[in-house]
């Protein structure tokens, strides 16, 4: 009985810290929600903040010119009836609208084919990004290139110099694309082009996977625990600042007067701290389950990386607890939640995904209570199982036992004046 | 009975109490008086178990309770100088919560809390959160908690500080009441004389560690049996006046504030013959002059050369 009222007594204080609750509470939830809404269509890739308007102005039928030069070279070697399937894959406008077009491609590029008699309206308005002329006799010239050292066609490319990263992506796959040519143009000329040469087709993938092939995450998944374990660490220096208020304010005297062991009241703090850990996490969760629609794939796997957590918190507020007690300063849970916090979040990926950049950091990362039970929850929301967290679990449990028992060493054992 | 025995208590070897010993029986209001600073606080902090002495003893009914202090906590409650609750929580919820940390069983204590919330004149506003109540109120509240597991022995630690004087009135007559009516022992410490001069019994006088007086009231104020106390007030103050008073060499214990003054004179002494040429020399209009017995704080001054609130 007496150890619930000292429990509940510390629930009821902190309830009645609106100032604290917002810190705890909507100030994650808050987060998350910006973090996934800002960053999610950079980091996701579901849509990209990039799209290049590209029209496409023909002045000839390339399928009509192909069979118009395939009727003028009869008896030409290259132009026999073995090759011709070959010569219509390599129609060079049909080509570059399909890797334009491919579904990759979509995320950036909008291809659009225009009617010539509109080019010198479409070059006053400016609306496109890229304009590509296709003159007349443009295919033609192109195989007569190709197969009997003609002259090299041109295209017309018109560049909007207001879009300067839309026109250097659209110069660059257009380089892409020539360079595909040249070399087989030069296969060609050596001879080495023959039927059974097919052109090669580019092969672009941006979806990120794991080194394990799990699956990837979302932003607002990545973010609902990176800032969970952010801002649960918040609620270990809130509790120990209390705790110190209590010696401040001799409420611990009366405590001890009554009795009640100090280590008694140290356990106290940390069951209370783990308490509202989970309780923090909880309604985290459930918000950004409602709000974001994500979902917890493996929920038991997700409460025991909680509750391990949570008592990594309510160690971490014990030892605070200690120092300032100790030192009679309630110092130690102003540093850890002013700078401390934000070291570790910086280590443990609370502000972005640290192992893209800087593997080392995000080794030493793995090592912080937050680093290990982000990489936790992300493994678990990628299907991963009990074994492939463990590694994570037992470093948890190391910081847990190691905070506590200094604590309990340092903790006073008596109380009196300050 | 608890006894503190030859209590010395040491802070970076300098002596915070010295060589302190007193006691309290069952049933008396003692009074501990001494300036900010004289060791009163670490003298109750000792008592009470909450500091480990440097050297010295406690004792309850003669046994030793330094290295188990349960005893003694099981029958003493403390009323600490510092508001010692939860500013959030209501009074009620405060008295409910120590008495909880205090294992009252759930039954008793909802009975104890109504008593003791009338004991302190909390009754018609248990649900008002503490930091929404009046310095006074929560002067009451503090002393509240300490009574109930119903002690035998309390120690009150400056008990009226910063209240106005009808909550100062109040806690006196509380602490009367439990006294009369509980036989509550109560050792209470303060640095205003009138107050222990109110409550107490016996009356122990610190000052810099030490204890420097001990007895019951008339025995303490029997120190300056053979002085009286004279109190002037002057139309306007003269320093040449208060020189030349102070050269006097049959008075002592000069107390000068403005245009009063006070000093002690030895009771046989025949002092108007000097004071009324010295007015008229010095152009001075007495506006009035009595003699009084001596106070507590005339004992203290007698005692230190120093007024106890300077």
């Amino acid at each position: 009985m007496m150890f619930l009222a000292l429990i509940r007594k510390q629930l009821k204080v902190l309830w009645r810290h609106p100032q604290e609750l917002v810190i705890l509470l909507l100030m994650p939830i808050g987060l998350i929600t910006i973090l996934s809404f800002a960053l999610g269509s950079l980091i996701d890739g579901d849509s990209s903040p990039i799209n290049v308007k590209v029209a496409i102005v023909q002045h000839e039928d390339e399928q009509q010119e192909l069979v118009t030069i395939l009727q003028e070279s009869h008896g030409e070697k290259w132009a026999d009836v073995h090759s011709r399937e070959s010569l219509k894959q390599m129609l060079p406008i049909s080509r570059l609208l399909q890797l334009l077009e491919q579904e990759e491609m979509q995320q950036f590029i909008t291809v659009s084919q225009i009617a010539s008699s509109d080019l010198d309206a479409l070059k006053k308005e400016g609306e496109y990004d890229v304009i590509l002329e296709v003159p007349a006799g443009f295919t033609k010239q192109f195989y007569t290139s190709f197969f009997a050292k003609g002259e090299i066609p041109a295209l017309h490319v018109y560049l909007n110099e207001q879009k300067e990263i839309a026109s250097t992506i659209t110069q660059n796959i257009l380089e892409s694309f020539q360079y595909q040519y040249t070399l087989m143009a030069e296969l060609s000329s050596k001879g080495l082009l023959t039927q059974d040469v097919k052109l090669p087709t580019a092969d672009f993938s941006s979806t990120v996977k794991t080194v394990n092939q799990q699956e990837p995450v979302s932003t607002s998944v990545y973010y609902t625990f990176s800032m969970t374990v952010m801002f649960i660490l918040y609620i270990a220096g809130t509790l120990s600042s209390q705790a110190f208020l209590e010696k401040h304010m001799h409420i611990f005297d009366r405590i001890l007067l009554a009795n009640i062991n100090p280590m008694i009241y140290l356990l106290s703090v940390i069951v209370s701290t783990v308490i509202l850990s989970f309780i923090q996490v909880s309604i985290i969760f459930g918000v950004v389950y409602l709000m974001l629609d994500i979902s917890f794939v493996q929920l038991p796997l997700h409460l025991l990386v909680t509750l391990m957590l949570a008592i990594v918190v309510g160690s971490i507020a014990a030892l605070l607890s200690a120092a300032n007690y100790r030192f009679n300063s309630a110092e130690f849970s102003n540093l850890f939640s002013s700078v401390f916090v934000s070291i570790l979040a910086l280590f443990g990926g609370s502000f972005f995904n640290v192992s893209s950049f800087a593997p080392t950091l995000a080794k030493i990362g793995s090592w912080t209570p937050n680093g290990a039970a982000l990489q936790s929850y992300l493994t678990i929301q990628q299907g991963g199982g009990l074994g492939q967290i463990s590694s994570y679990l037992w470093i948890l449990m190391a910081v847990a036992v190691i905070c506590t028992t200094i604590a309990f060493l340092l903790f006073p054992k008596r109380g009196g004046i300050a | 009975m608890i006894e503190v025995v030859n209590l010395t208590k040491t802070f970076k070897k300098v002596n915070a109490v010295d060589d302190v010993s007193l006691y309290i029986e069952p049933g008396e209001i003692v009074g501990l008086l001494g300036p900010n600073g004289a060791g009163k606080s670490t003298t109750i902090a000792m008592m009470s178990t909450l500091i480990q002495p440097t050297t010295g003893d406690v004792l309850l009914q003669h046994k030793s309770i330094l290295k188990n202090p349960t005893s003694l906590r099981k029958v003493l409650g403390v009323v600490p100088q510092e508001i010692a609750l939860y500013e959030e929580l209501t009074a009620r919820e405060n008295l409910e919560f120590f008495g909880d940390v205090y294992k009252i069983p759930r039954l008793k204590l909802q009975e104890r809390v109504q008593i003791v919330l009338a004991q302190i004149g909390l009754e018609n506003e248990p649900k008002k959160l503490v930091k929404h109540y009046s310095g006074g109120m929560k002067r009451r509240l503090n002393i509240g908690v300490a009574l109930l597991h119903e002690p035998e022995y309390l120690i009150m630690d400056e008990p009226t500080v910063g209240i106005d004087p009808q909550s100062r009135k109040y806690i006196l007559e509380t602490v009367k009441r439990l006294n009369k009516e509980a036989n509550t022992a109560i050792i209470y410490t303060s640095h205003y004389m009138e107050e222990v001069e109110y409550l107490c019994d016996r009356i122990y006088i610190m000052d810099k560690g030490h204890i420097i007086a001990a007895g019951k009231k008339e025995e303490i104020k029997a120190i300056l049996s053979s002085e009286k106390t004279i109190v002037l007030k002057l139309e306007k103050h003269s320093n040449d006046f208060v020189d030349e008073l102070m050269q006097q060499g049959f008075l002592s214990n000069f107390q000068v504030k403005d245009a009063d003054i006070s000093f002690s004179v030895a009771k046989n002494t025949d002092f108007l013959p000097m004071l009324l040429p010295l007015c008229e020399k010095h152009d001075i209009v007495l506006k009035s002059f009595h003699v009084q017995e001596p106070t507590l704080e005339d004992v203290f001054l007698h005692l230190t050369g120093r007024a106890l609130r300077n």
